[in-house]
């Protein structure tokens, strides 16, 4: 049965117009068949004797199965017309009686779907999230749930961290800035001296030096030390000091070294250490970012020679020191090089006063020149 | 002999070669018909049994410049042309060694090689094109003639009339073959025409026309002689009217219920090839071992094609969409440094863009409706008529369908036409030539031929036009694949955009909103070409994506400015090229803003607006913060009445107050 369009797959075979052993010949006509067009003459394209029939009158034939046997000239019996596989009719699938469409029940929280993104960022629970009736829940939404950025984000969420709590510090806390200098040779000589016999891996650092001495001066002036609250100033009695420190990728974070009043030198080295090590490597938690109390900047290998910080909001007081240097110092009537260390207070007025401050600033001073006793 | 001789001179050698092309179309035909029934061919398959007399009385007469257009029933041509019979096979089985790389089969062969232009499957489609390869020789001033080959269906066809119409109208150098064969499908001459005088119809448009015996392969030759050598001489077209029959059915699914079968027994006495092998034989011309011979000849050269079809490999399916436009593209032409700034309007751009191009590259030239003596229904072109003259400013009749495919065939010859529609309305008219010609030529003819075509047409409503002047259909082509198309919407785009299209290698449809022709502005007095592919962010903003083009661009901007004052930071995209779309510059914005509104004078069902919003949807879902939203045309022919009229499309206070609802702000 030969095919004469993709829509035909079978025929009904009406006529025959020649018998068995009668000869035919390429473009004879052998016989008629019924298609869904009409009746169609069957052309053969061999030459030969017509064997036997295949197929009776009134038989509907798939196409490409044989109507008949040619025997051609050459070879014994060959069917006719040439057979290629008959084509295997595709399945196609019964449609369903129709389904009706239910709307589900139960109001779906609507929720935008960069919110949802910005939550599974941050794992944010969207099932914990209460909207109000009919009202969606937006990126600012799910923003405001975001306290700090995840610390693997070093990128722009970074930036964008830095910048809210930033802008939020100079948009709502009355910063006032104090600056003194300070002599720091004998904290400097005092840490050469303990080191004398260390590893390098054990040896202290100014740094545990300088946070031990705002530690001990801030239990004299709390209100330095605290987080300032919606309901206002809140003094911490232990003081936790954030330590700010520089990301390799750009942007900063300043976890903090915790009870840094009651801790030893070498704990405080050790927790430094420590912690340093954890904010490079990204491995830093949560909380250490919101639990400072206070919080001490150094771009001391800068080369600056003050600076200035910025309040990190819920915390009043920042300190600052530049780089350390030889300078010129008058000391019991005599000019002598020292080692000199520019020191700065940015604080909330809204806690404290610059009388206070300077105060402080003076403690801070003296345990310096008795780092033996820290 | 020559080809200018008048008479055949019927030589053993010519008279065997002759006979030799018809039995070898017969032959190849009837194993086609073979390998059809056995599926090795597919689709439809329109046979030439019958007819061969025609293409071996025709076309062996023609030089190699000379270019043919054929139709569906084309096996017959491209052999007689020359097109290797393996190259034509393969094609029919769908193989990459096919003619047209298998893209095409039966009904699309192409070969660039021989200036063969292919079989269209439109009936009358091929004609206008054969106008257009026509005006590219008459301009070009060589002596090619297009030879045009069509059934009698076609003289029923709109395009024919437009097509002879412009044929006679520029002198041009084509010879049109119709094979009258008695039948469209099923349908009898004497049912579809009142004058069934085939060539009466050519000669009321004062071609000259004959009628022949299609049966009589000398008597075609001595006509297409005859022909040929007129148009030599006058330069102008000749219609040759073959009456023939067809032997076979229509295409190979056809029970012919239409006609008797001694209908078809009497014609095939009468057949082109028993008529002349009996008259040969009786001439003692050829004897009967020698056409034993040919036929041998011709049944190894049908074996050898069968061979290499059966061989042919198929294309590789991460190729489906090479070529659908070219794959080279010209660099954007350097732009000079901009000199002195200039007041002008749009209009005067946009002249100012067709006068450079038509100044720089003698191939450009403008045709469409009232483009010369009236300066352009728009008064585009006003006074270039002057300083170019008619053939370069050519005013055509009113023949959309007619002068776009001239346009599309003078393109493919080579030339860098710019065709201007009155209206995206009436480009409708034309709408068969841009879709089935230019949209599909470069892909189906396997990259063989391109169509760099230039279409400009005004669109849009708000000059109180009503419904027949005023819409915006340019959505419509943006969904047509092988179109490049464009929306220039301010005066650097206005008349930089149509620098770089003629450049390029396809097909580029210009859209100029009616309202924005008026608009002036400042502009660089030697302002060059600019890039057609991307989008542009007209006015940076961190809240919202507005998304628009063309004559929206100039509202949403307004909208912006007015949200501004809400404290709303609206960015405004130009889309500028509708297809293909810039989603990267989209898809930026909306990461950055998480909102976009698309404004799109279209009707709001099937709009390039759904389009565009699907995309966000589909590749940045996650970046939305708000439901997608749209500012469409409602949904209505554009009325007259001008307050019905502007409440139909998209208007600022509209786009504002979308835009604060979609911020979840009270308008
Ligand atoms: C514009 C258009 N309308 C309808 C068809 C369907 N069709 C294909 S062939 C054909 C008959 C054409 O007859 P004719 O021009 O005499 O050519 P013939 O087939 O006889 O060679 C028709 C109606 C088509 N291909 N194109
Ligand atoms: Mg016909």
């Amino acid at each position: 049965m030969p095919s004469l369009g993709a829509d035909m797959e079978a025929g009904t075979l009406v006529e025959w117009l020649k018998a068995p052993g009668d000869a035919v010949a390429r473009g004879d006509i052998i016989a008629v068949i019924e298609t869904q067009k009409g009746a169609i003459e069957i052309e053969v394209f061999e030459d030969g004797v017509l064997k036997e029939y295949l197929a009776r009158i009134g038989d509907t034939v798939p196409v490409g199965t044989p109507l008949a046997m040619i025997s051609g000239a050459g070879d014994d019996t060959v069917p006719a017309p040439a057979t290629p596989v008959p084509p295997v009719p595709p399945k196609t699938p019964k449609p369903a009686a129709p389904v009706r469409v239910e709307t589900p029940g139960g109001a779906r929280l609507k929720i935008t779907p960069a919110a949802r993104r910005l939550a599974a960022q941050h794992k944010i629970d969207l099932s914990a999230i209460k909207a109000p009736a009919g009202q969606e829940i937006r990126l600012a939404d799910i923003a405001a749930l975001v306290k700090r950025p995840a610390p693997e984000s070093a990128g722009s969420a970074m930036r964008d961290a830095i910048a809210a709590a930033m802008s939020r510090s100079k948009r709502e806390i009355p910063h006032y800035y104090l600056s003194q200098s300070v002599d720091i040779t004998a904290a400097e000589s005092f840490v050469a001296e303990v080191n004398k016999d260390r590893p390098a891996t054990e040896r202290l650092l100014l740094g545990a030096v300088l946070v031990k001495a705002v530690a001990t001066a801030l239990r004299k002036y709390p209100e330095f030390n605290g987080h300032y609250e919606d309901a206002g100033f809140v003094p911490s009695k232990a003081a936790h000091v954030g330590m700010a420190i520089n990301l390799r990728g750009g942007g900063l974070v300043a976890p903090a070294l915790h009870d840094a009043e009651s801790k030893s030198l070498d704990d405080l080295m050790a927790g430094l250490r420590d912690l340093v090590a954890r904010v490079r490597a990204g491995r830093f938690r949560a909380r250490e970012l919101s639990d400072p109390t206070i919080t001490i900047s150094s771009l001391g290998d800068r080369g600056v020679d003050q600076l200035y910080g910025v309040i990190y909001p819920p915390q009043v007081a920042i300190l600052g020191f530049g780089t350390p240097r030889d300078r010129p110092w008058v000391q019991d009537g005599q000019i002598a090089v020292r080692r000199i260390v520019s020191m700065t207070l940015s604080a909330d007025h809204r806690v404290s006063d610059g009388l206070r401050g300077a105060k402080f600033m003076t403690a801070i001073d003296r345990q310096l020149q008795n780092p033996g006793d820290l | 002999m020559t080809a200018t001789d008048l008479k055949p001179h019927l030589s053993k050698d010519h008279v065997r070669d002759l006979l030799k092309q018809m039995i070898r179309i017969r032959r190849f035909e009837d194993k086609c018909a073979e390998l059809y029934t056995q599926q090795k061919i597919r689709g439809f398959l329109h046979l030439y049994d019958g007819e061969e007399a025609i293409a071996a009385g025709v076309l062996p007469l023609l030089k190699d410049s000379d270019r043919v257009v054929a139709t569906y029933r084309e096996h017959g041509h491209a052999l007689a042309r020359g097109v290797p019979m393996p190259d034509i096979l393969a094609e029919m089985y769908g193989k990459a060694e096919g003619c047209s790389g298998g893209r095409g089969g039966s009904m699309h062969l192409f070969s660039k090689a021989h200036n063969f232009y292919g079989g269209n499957a439109i009936v009358g489609g091929g004609l206008p094109l054969a106008i257009g390869l026509g005006l590219a020789d008459r301009m070009g001033g060589g002596d090619a003639v297009t030879a045009c080959f069509f059934g009698e269906g076609a003289v029923a066809e709109g395009e024919f009339h437009e097509s002879m119409n412009l044929a006679a109208l520029w002198n041009l150098p084509v010879l049109f073959v119709c094979e009258n064969n008695g039948y469209a499908m099923g349908t009898a001459l004497e049912l579809s025409e009142s004058e069934t005088d085939i060539t009466a119809k050519a000669q009321c448009y004062d071609i000259a026309s004959e009628a022949v015996d299609g049966m009589d392969v000398v008597a075609v030759e001595a006509a297409a002689r005859r022909a040929l050598a007129q148009i030599a001489e006058t330069g102008k077209p000749y219609f040759l009217e073959c009456r023939t029959y067809r032997f076979r059915a229509h295409s190979m699914f056809d029970a012919q219920l239409y006609r008797p079968k001694e209908e078809v027994e009497e014609w095939r006495q009468k057949g082109p090839i028993l008529r002349f092998q009996n008259w040969l034989r009786d001439t003692g011309l050829l004897h009967t071992d020698e056409v034993s011979a040919i036929e041998a000849e011709v049944d190894g050269e049908i074996a050898t094609a069968v061979a290499f079809a059966e061989a042919g490999t198929d294309e590789p399916i991460a190729d489906l969409t090479k070529f659908t436009l070219s794959p080279d593209r010209p660099a954007l032409p350097e732009p000079a440094p901009p000199g002195a700034m200039v007041q002008t309007t749009y209009r005067e751009a946009v002249k100012a863009g067709i006068v450079d191009a038509m100044t720089r590259d003698d191939r450009v030239f403008l045709m469409g409706e009232d483009v010369g003596r009236y300066g352009g229904c728009y008064a585009v072109s006003k006074g270039l008529l002057d300083q170019f003259g008619p053939d370069r400013i050519r005013d055509t009749p009113l023949s959309e369908s007619g002068f776009t495919g001239a346009g599309i065939g003078v393109a493919i010859a080579g030339m860098r036409p710019i065709v201007e529609v009155m209206t995206v309305n009436f480009s409708l008219l034309a709408l068969d030539q841009i879709m089935n010609t230019a949209a599909t030529y470069r892909h189906m003819s396997n990259n063989q031929f391109g169509v760099p075509v230039v279409i400009r047409m005004a669109t849009g409503a708000g000059k109180q036009l009503a419904a027949q002047h005023s819409h915006s259909l340019e959505g419509w082509y943006a969904h047509i694949p092988g179109l490049r198309v464009l929306a220039p919407a301010t005066l650097e785009d206005a008349r930089g955009m149509l620098w770089t299209a003629l450049q390029d290698l396809d097909p580029v449809l210009i859209f100029e909103n009616v309202m924005l022709y008026n608009r002036s502005g400042e502009l660089a007095e030697n302002a060059g070409p600019v890039d057609i592919d991307r989008a542009v962010v007209r006015r940076a903003g961190t809240d919202i994506s507005l998304i628009t083009y063309g004559g929206s661009l100039f509202k949403t901007l307004e909208a912006a400015e007015a949200l501004e004052q809400d404290g709303i930071s609206a960015e405004v995209i130009d889309l500028r090229s509708l297809r293909p779309l810039d989603m990267d510059t989209i898809k930026a914005s909306v990461a950055k803003t998480h909102r976009a509104l698309i404004v799109d004078e279209g009707w709001k069902t099937g709009s390039l607006a759904a389009e565009i919003g699907m995309q966000i949807a589909e590749d940045a879902f996650f970046d939305l913060d708000a439901p997608l939203a749209r500012v469409c045309s409602a949904e209505v022919p554009i009325p007259y009445a001008a307050h019905l009229e502007a409440a139909a499309i998209p208007q600022t206070p509209v786009i504002v107050a979308a835009v604060k609802s979609q911020m979840g702000l009270e308008p």
